[in-house]
């Protein structure tokens, strides 16, 4: 067989996105030759006669339904875990994700308020994690986002974040 | 008699700033420092008089802008004590204010564009192979390195099965449950079962209360032990149990 169908298998059975390098290993392929496979199949499925596409996300590959079925999707299946961010969840997430590392007192500067209980509740959420100590005074611990904040908003890589005129514009 | 009066509510003191400085159809480099700081403070009592539950950061911010207003009402020569300053955000000017605005500004505009992305990830879904839950292999190792279970992740575990057990009708039962029983059964269970079993396959769906109970309190004390382990293939992943 070869080995495009395979990799349209795997990601078929994938619930979480799957690095290409996993799907080369398990097939013994060139993870080139499989990121031309997912690179074909990404191409197919965008295609208008299909229901569901293959996205990019965390670095890794999975299918997932066009936004455009949502409606009747939610006819039929109820997303038990639907929630949406608080706005303040928000704003700390966005200076998390551009100013990572980052400590707690940076971001409280640029909001204004206090940040404990958000930074608490975006933390067992897995949207962040910290990443060490800063080298200064007390050692505050630095805070940065995680795979699983990517997978949330269907982001790439962190390049992948807004790109808005700079903060003087 | 007390009326409601409807008022938007502010995470900050910058968000609050920001609806005044929008409020008043002025470029934020051209606010007049004495014309906000009287908004401001009249927003504040407002929002006192609403009970408003006010964070205290919204005070520090008025205390500045009084702090920054007089200061231009001084000769520059005049220096003004600053030994109460760890009290006040580290804002010594209209400029710097603007700034902070700013920075504010934008990372406020960021967080509309990632509810933007929230949104459209909400009309995607995902397939996830109801009940018969599949999770990544990895053959090179047995992913033991996410133990790191919390309490909460605990607590979350039997809140489900805790939660299923309301679902069903209840009738009243003797409470012929030990610990000790339940261990041997867990063990059992377990023995038979290799690559173990998700922590919620071990309460049966009609359990009573007495039993899932017992069956926890069973689990804490072969963890305990040393006989069974419980870790998670994945974070909010069901949790897995197994034998040593």
């Amino acid at each position: 067989m070869e080995i495009k169908p395979l990799v349209e298998a795997l990601l078929f059975m994938a619930e979480e996105p799957l690095p290409p390098d996993k799907i080369a290993e398990t097939l013994g392929a060139k993870t080139k030759d499989v990121r031309k496979a997912l690179r074909e199949l990404q191409q197919e499925y965008a295609a208008p006669e299909h229901g569901i596409q293959v996205m990019e996300i965390a670095k890794g590959f999975q299918f997932g339904t066009k936004p455009a079925a949502a409606p009747i999707i939610e006819k039929l299946f109820k997303d038990e875990k639907s929630f949406s961010l608080s706005q303040a969840a928000l704003e700390t997430l966005a200076i998390i994700a551009y100013r990572q590392p980052v400590t707690k007192i940076d971001i409280e500067n640029i909001r204004g308020v206090k940040v404990d209980a958000v930074l608490n509740t975006l933390e067992k959420r897995r949207f962040i994690r910290t990443m060490g100590r800063k080298d200064a005074p007390g050692r505050p611990i630095l805070y940065g986002t995680t795979k699983e904040f990517l997978r949330y908003f269907g982001l790439k890589d962190l390049n992948e974040l807004p790109r808005l005129p700079s903060v003087n514009e | 008699m007390e009326y409601q009066v409807s008022l938007p509510t502010f995470e900050g003191p910058f968000a609050l700033l920001f609806h005044l400085i929008e409020k008043a159809e002025v470029d934020i480099y051209e606010i007049s420092i004495a014309e906000i700081t009287a908004q401001y403070l009249e927003t504040l009592q407002m929002m006192q008089e609403l009970n408003l539950d006010l964070a205290s950061e919204f005070m520090v911010m008025a205390a500045t802008l009084l702090k920054i207003k007089s200061k231009k009402l001084l000769p520059e020569s005049v220096g003004i004590d600053d030994e109460d300053d760890d009290e006040l955000l580290a804002i010594e000017s209209q400029e710097e204010l603007v700034q902070r605005l700013l920075e504010y500004r934008y990372f406020r505009n960021v967080a509309e564009e990632l509810r933007r992305y929230e949104q459209e990830q909400k009309r995607v879904f995902v397939r996830s192979l109801a009940g018969k839950k599949v999770v990544l292999i990895n053959p090179n190792q047995p992913d033991f390195s996410h133990t790191g279970i919390t309490l909460s992740g605990l607590a979350a575990a039997f809140e489900k099965v805790l939660a299923a057990y309301q679902r069903q009708p209840q009738e009243v039962a003797p409470d012929d449950f030990s610990v000790v029983e339940q261990m041997d059964y867990i063990l059992r269970v377990l023995w038979q079962k290799k690559g173990g079993l998700e922590f919620t396959a071990l309460f049966s769906p009609s359990a009573h209360l007495g039993e899932i109970i017992a069956s926890f309190v069973a689990i804490l004390e072969l963890v305990r032990l040393r006989k069974i382990v419980v870790w998670q293939s994945q974070p909010f992943g069901d949790l897995i149990v197994m034998k040593r």
